[in-house]
């Protein structure tokens, strides 16, 4: 798989994660966590080339991710669609992130509304395959953010300096 | 000074996630309104007295760049200070907004960066505490 799409995958959510919602991607977990069923979302992107973002995570991941993203309290009571939509917002921020990370910005993106999708279904579907994914862990548990595209991409974007 | 803002934004959870972030960076605010596409946003704007908009560009009903056009069309919002708050990253379609007289605040924003262009378009800055 292509490791620059990683990178760019891994530098838009760590820096995501911590910009909305305070909190710190790790590579490995920190401390075991208790397992939870998983929720993704799921965003749409047409442009010079097509396809989604899925972000992926935990249940007790989303109560965490909420809560910090409204600047409430600690176990503050959220409703599930509220939680759904911090979620929603976390992803679409991801997305709108990766793209020009990807393409430049001349490139233009028409960017589609965040959609709840069902995280035990397979990701690839209407002719979209996983171009690149990352996978990390919070406090709380696992994450993972997929790239999906039709056919194969390449990062247009030359290599920032410091890099080799 | 506090500014009277109006939020517009699909999303209820970006709409608390901009006002959470104005506090932490200690604008003075006055009355917040709030509306979930252009339409309620032009409403609310008939309606109060409004010093500062934040828009989002992708909603339904009426999106954000509509709503600045028709801001735009009516002299006494010529003049109006309008922030794009959005994850847009295509150049050209951010000079299109700002040649329609609207900043830009990219997202995930910060206090600082949020502070930076609110002081830069009103002059207004975090409370002063003397
Ligand atoms: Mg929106």
């Amino acid at each position: 798989m292509n490791r620059q799409l990683e990178e760019i995958l891994w530098g838009v959510a760590e820096e995501t994660f911590e910009a909305l919602a305070f909190l710190l991607p790790m590579p490995e977990p920190v401390e075991p966590f208790e397992s939870s069923p998983e929720v993704a979302v799921s965003v749409r992107f047409h442009g010079p080339f097509d396809g989604k973002v899925i972000v992926t995570v935990a249940e007790l991941v989303l109560g965490e991710l909420a809560c910090n993203m409204l600047g409430l309290d600690d176990g503050a009571e959220i409703a599930v669609d509220t939680q759904q939509d911090a979620l929603k917002e976390l992803a679409n921020v991801v997305c709108g992130n990766i793209l020009p990370e990807i393409a430049g910005t001349t490139a233009v993106f028409n960017v589609d509304a965040p959609k709840l999708v069902d995280a035990s279904a397979p990701a690839s579907e209407e002719g979209l395959s996983l171009a690149s994914e990352t996978r990390f862990f919070l406090d709380s548990g696992p994450v993972s953010v997929e790239l999906l595209t039709e056919g194969p991409i390449d990062v247009e974007v030359p290599v920032t300096a410091g890099a080799n | 000074m506090s500014l009277n803002i109006l939020i517009v934004d699909d999303s209820a959870v970006v709409r608390a996630m901009i006002l959470k972030t104005l506090k932490m960076a200690g604008i003075p605010l006055g009355d917040v309104q709030q509306a979930s596409d252009g339409c309620e946003g032009l409403d609310a704007l008939e309606n109060h007295w409004i010093d500062l908009v934040f828009a989002d560009i992708n909603m339904p009903v009426m999106n954000g760049e509509e709503m600045i056009d028709r801001i735009r069309e009516q002299p006494e919002w010529e003049e109006l200070p309008i922030i794009v708050v959005s994850t847009e990253g295509s150049a050209t379609r951010i000079e299109r907004l700002q040649r329609k007289g609207a900043s830009f605040v990219h997202k995930p924003f910060t206090p600082e960066s949020v502070q930076e262009v609110i002081k830069k378009i009103t002059g207004v800055s975090h409370e002063q505490t003397a």
